[in-house]
């Protein structure tokens, strides 16, 4: 197949030349700049978005963690303590965390959550009661994972309530990334393991190859979802029937996070021609629902009047204590009010060279609190690799209303807040809030930053 | 395994020394078996610069070293020239200051000559006499060199993948009847009369099992493991001058040619191209710690990087993925400097010591590891009363005849030339029966590391026949996990090839996969900073915020109070 007849979201991001204006500039384009952008501009703020590349909101697994990993093993799903009584413990024992440092959390964090749900209606976020307990979804990293709620098509294989059932795994026998035998084998010890005595089956089904490509795991997820577009007039019906002969008594089909570039509508295609709820696993990365969300944000800000210019913020401009102006490296955009959002080390916020620090104000950065300084990288290590790496949750330290401190807890700029990953406290390797911080961070930095 | 009542010889250790020898041995017609602890080249012999080289370096205390290194490389180099590359060293010279500038002119000519030297060594490695290269040569060939050199004077020398090496002797040893025992701790000596060392206790450090192994000579080439060992079991003093030496490791071919630099102190070390990276090394300390224990520190890498500094200066901005320490067996000289000991080697037998049949090694190199193993096999004949000669520098090691060209089998098989060209590489001419795995399953053609890159079926044929017990040993047969991502794309994929392999249960296979993140980590803590920092973090937010590898436990130790519902 030709390159041509897949289809591919358009680019809609512009370059800088010279000097751009506006109310509220936001440096970083990922799931926290751009709920800060989209907060902003429903405040009626002019908004300008400035990002190098895609961020690392691209490697998006399909979750959203707004205060899961507090599920303490061997603890059965059904006695699993609410996502308000989690958010509640970590108010009380992770004092630096963005839900504690910025705003009231407990207050507003459904609010934030459904503003993210209207702006991203591609992406199917439900209504999140906190007085429920984390979604159970199985991933092709193996095992499962807790999570607030899950972008659809992940969303309906959620496992909560299926314990006692049997469900399936589908995979491409030439698709190894999706090694169905190995993931159900893994995600039904896992299952069980939680919950001692449960009668939880995962079995694995075989699609077959994946069609007309020799080696498809040479392929991104995104060219295999934009191929499966392309064909699934011939293509659904085919698995469908696979699907059919081989999971007659599972209650769930779990595929792989392949779907198509939307997200659902082949998944209910394949639910409707094979009678029983069809879901993706969540991805490790390259994975398509970092495809999708990007899409989302970019198709969001645009529809919202949001200029993207894809550049890097370099420098600063200041007339005492306030910031006149970013310097970019093909221009400078002049701002009211400007947002952090440019994440931690993954997407380049916060680099170490010869010593930590913050890439475009060289901000102060802090762990737990604690100013960083001059230290070493190992100070922040755990000896174990998955033991607790402090490293990971250093970041910018803030007031509440998410304005970097220094070392004396003085504002350092008025008009600049910060939000997302590159906060102090926020973990993506702890697992414990995840995207739900970002969305959480990013719509109050903009609300700050529309009225400031 | 079902093992022999009684051996001819029992070796211990499978480093480059021990697989030699037990190659060197089963092809004399001994019966041989191999112990190893851990996986074969844990130790010295998968901790070094992968060089099969003279020692230009050793040319100043040590000529005979160098000639003998020289020798064997060349042999090495005709038994297995599918593991062999040819890595040129380029000696740059600045230009100096002031009244330095006029040294730094005579220093041209001192350099040259002593390359010149070492040309009539490096002949007997099959290596190209030096060359003098202008300042613009250097500058084209090596565009990220300091400023202001005035010209530098090129040698040549031999790279290799010393853990293939280690493996395929292992495998020849096999393939003439010796049986190697992977992960088998020695518990003890069995002693005779007259203290006579009569074979081994050991142990399956896996299932547990113990066994006995009778052996009418018992062989220990344990590196810088021998004085501990042969104390504990033997009752014997073995001296050694252990010297702890660190490489970084890189994610790409920062240079084009191993460059030489000067250290502080005066020592040369050394960037060079390495598979589809670069390495930095080494240093040369005394050390008196547990050799199952070195790491490298940051002080050891700052002395690195700012000799290196010297001569490629945007050093620090590239990506160090890891640091690899090791421990060489030096033999133990007094009153010397590390880098003036002698990297010569001594077989010693024990008989003297009241431990007849018990025989070691002390002292060594990767470079010279042949010539070592033919003088321990030599003396384990002589012993045993056994005529044979050796015959380990005409016979080819597996997969050392001739291999097909890359793109014929990258035709035949439909792979891309970049990775049919690492399987032979790899497996030389042997790399046929790696690539027909991929008939056998079309799962098989699938890259599972693409740093290396690697695919499904190589994975699978290392782990059906080449000594894999555990997920970390197959990082060292294919490189997998080694590369740039330090397995943050390859490992989860790799501990479930394992598992179907193996048929382990999910528990089992899980605990497989944290060992090797353990393991790759050991080596990443030490350097951890710049882009590295960046990888690491989608590392651990893979494995263990969405892997599922203890969803929960690491939330609930970093909270201060116990978790409430």
């Amino acid at each position: 197949m030709s390159l041509a007849a897949l289809q591919f979201p358009p680019r809609r991001e512009r370059e800088l030349d010279g000097v751009a204006e506006c109310d509220v500039l936001v440096i970083g384009g990922g799931l926290a700049g751009a709920m800060a952008a989209l907060s902003a501009r429903e405040q009626s703020a002019s908004v300008i978005v400035v990002r190098p590349a895609a961020a690392a909101s691209r490697m998006w697994s399909g979750a959203v963690d707004v205060a899961s990993g507090w599920l303490p093993p061997p603890c059965p799903f059904s006695e699993a303590p609410s996502i308000g009584s989690n958010l509640r413990h970590i108010l009380r024992h992770f004092p630096w965390h963005p839900y504690v440092r910025i705003g009231e959390a407990e207050k507003d964090l459904p609010a934030a959550l459904e503003f993210a749900a209207r702006e991203l209606p591609q992406l199917g976020f439900p209504a999140v009661n906190l007085d429920e307990s984390n979604g159970i979804f199985a991933s092709t990293a193996g095992g499962w994972k807790s999570s607030a709620f899950a972008a659809r098509p992940a969303a309906a294989g959620d496992l909560r309530s299926r314990t006692d059932s049997k469900v399936c795994i589908a995979g491409f026998s030439n698709w190894p990334s999706c090694d169905a035998p190995q993931l159900a084998a893994m995600l039904q010890a896992a299952i069980r393991a939680a919950n001692p005595g449960c009668r939880f089956e995962a079995a694995a089904a075989d699609l077959g190859e994946w069609p007309e490509q020799d080696d498809p795991s040479w392929r991104t997820p995104r060219y295999l979802a934009a191929m499966l577009d392309a064909n699934r007039q011939d293509w659904l019906p085919r698995w469908a029937e696979k699907l059919n002969a081989q999971t007659r008594d599972a209650s769930l089909l779990l595929l792989p996070p392949l779907m198509g570039t939307k997200g659902a509508d082949v998944c209910e295609e394949l639910s409707s021609l094979t009678g029983k709820p069809c879901a993706e696993l969540l991805s490790r990365p390259p994975s398509i629902f970092g495809e999708r969300l990007h899409e989302a944000l970019e198709s969001a800000l645009e529809s919202r009047g949001v200029r993207i210019y894809r550049d890097r913020a370099g420098g600063f401009l200041k007339k005492g204590d306030r910031l006149e102006a970013i310097v970019c490296d093909n221009g400078e955009v002049k701002a009211r009010m400007v947002v952090l959002a440019h994440g931690k080390f993954a997407s380049g916020g916060l680099v170490r060279d010869s010593e930590f620090s913050e890439s475009v104000f060289n901000l102060p950065l802090f762990v737990r609190g604690e100013p960083v300084g001059y230290r070493l990288p190992e100070e922040f290590l755990s000896p174990q690799v998955g033991g607790e790496h402090l490293i990971f949750e250093m970041g910018v330290k803030t007031d509440t209303s998410g304005r970097p401190l220094d070392e004396d807890d003085r504002v350092i700029w008025s008009n600049l807040v910060a939000c997302g990953s590159c906060l102090m406290g926020y973990s993506q390797t702890l697992g414990i809030s995840g995207a739900g911080a970002a969305i959480y961070s990013g719509w109050r930095a903009g609300r700050i930053a529309a009225a400031g | 395994m079902q093992l022999h009542q009684e051996y001819d010889v029992a070796i211990i250790g499978g480093g480059v020394n021990g697989t030699g020898i037990a190659r060197d041995c089963a092809m004399r017609g001994l019966k041989t078996i191999l112990i190893e602890k851990k996986d074969l080249a844990s130790g010295a012999s998968g901790a070094n610069s992968g060089m099969i080289h003279g020692g230009i370096r050793y040319l100043q205390h040590d000529a005979n070293t160098t000639r003998l290194s020289c020798i064997d490389s060349g042999y090495i180099q005709k038994i297995a020239p599918h593991l062999l590359f040819r890595v040129p060293f380029m000696f740059p010279i600045p230009g100096g200051v002031g009244a330095g500038r006029v040294k730094q002119r005579l220093l041209l000519p001192a350099v040259e000559a002593y390359f010149a030297a070492y040309d009539k060594y490096s002949a007997l490695k099959n290596g190209m006499p030096h060359t003098r290269l202008s300042a613009g040569e250097a500058y084209t060939l090596e565009p990220r060199l300091a400023r202001g050199m005035i010209g530098a004077v090129t040698t040549d020398e031999w790279g290799t993948d010393p853990f293939r090496l280690c493996v395929a002797n292992a495998i020849s040893a096999r393939e003439h009847g010796a049986d190697i025992l992977v992960h088998t701790e020695v518990r003890g000596l069995m002693t005779g009369e007259h203290g006579r060392c009569e074979g081994l206790k050991v142990r399956d450090a896996l299932t547990g099992e113990c066994r006995e192994i009778r052996a009418r000579v018992t062989f220990c080439a344990v590196g810088p493991w021998t004085p501990r060992m042969m104390r504990r079991f033997g009752d014997v003093e073995v001296k050694l001058r252990p010297g702890k030496g660190i490489h970084l490791v890189y994610d790409r071919r920062v240079v084009n040619h191993a460059v030489i630099a000067y250290a502080v102190d005066g020592r040369q070390v050394f960037i060079m191209p390495h598979e589809n990276g670069a390495i930095l090394g080494t240093t040369d300390d005394d050390y008196y710690g547990d050799p199952d224990e070195v790491k490298g520190t940051r002080d050891e890498v700052e002395y690195l990087l700012q000799a290196v500094e010297q001569v490629i200066p945007s050093i620090r901005q590239h990506r160090v993925t890891r640091v690899m320490a090791g421990v060489r067996p030096t033999l133990h000289e007094y009153g010397k400097n590390e880098d003036a000991l002698s990297r010569s080697h001594r077989i010693l037998d024990h008989a003297g010591d009241g431990r007849p049949g018990l025989l070691s090694v002390a002292g060594g190199k990767l470079a010279s590891y042949r010539e070592l193993s033919q003088e321990a096999a030599d003396e384990i004949c002589r012993q045993l009363g056994v005529e044979r000669a050796c015959r380990t520098h005409l016979e080819k090691l597996p997969g050392g005849d001739d291999a097909p060209p890359p793109s014929e089998l990258g035709r035949e098989f439909h792979l891309p030339a970049n990775v049919v060209e690492r399987v032979i590489y790899r497996h030389g001419s042997r790399a046929r029966d790696v690539l027909a795995l991929t008939r056998e399953d079309k799962r098989n053609r699938a890259l599972v590391c693409e740093c290396e890159p690697v695919t499904e079926g190589e994975l699978r044929y290392s782990i059906r026949h080449e000594f894999v017990r555990r997920l970390t040993d197959v990082r060292k047969r294919t490189r997998c996990a080694m590369g740039s991502c330090q397995g943050c794309n390859c490992i989860a994929r790799a501990g479930q090839i394992f598992a179907e392999e193996r048929g382990l249960r999910p528990e089992e296979s899980r605990i497989e996969i944290i060992g090797l993140l353990q393991e790759r980590w050991k080596g990443k803590s030490v350097a951890l900073g710049g882009p590295q920092l960046a990888v690491e973090e989608i590392n651990q937010a893979i494995h263990f915020g969405l892997g599922g590898m203890n969803p929960g436990e690491r939330a609930r130790a970093a909270g201060s109070g116990e978790p409430r519902t």
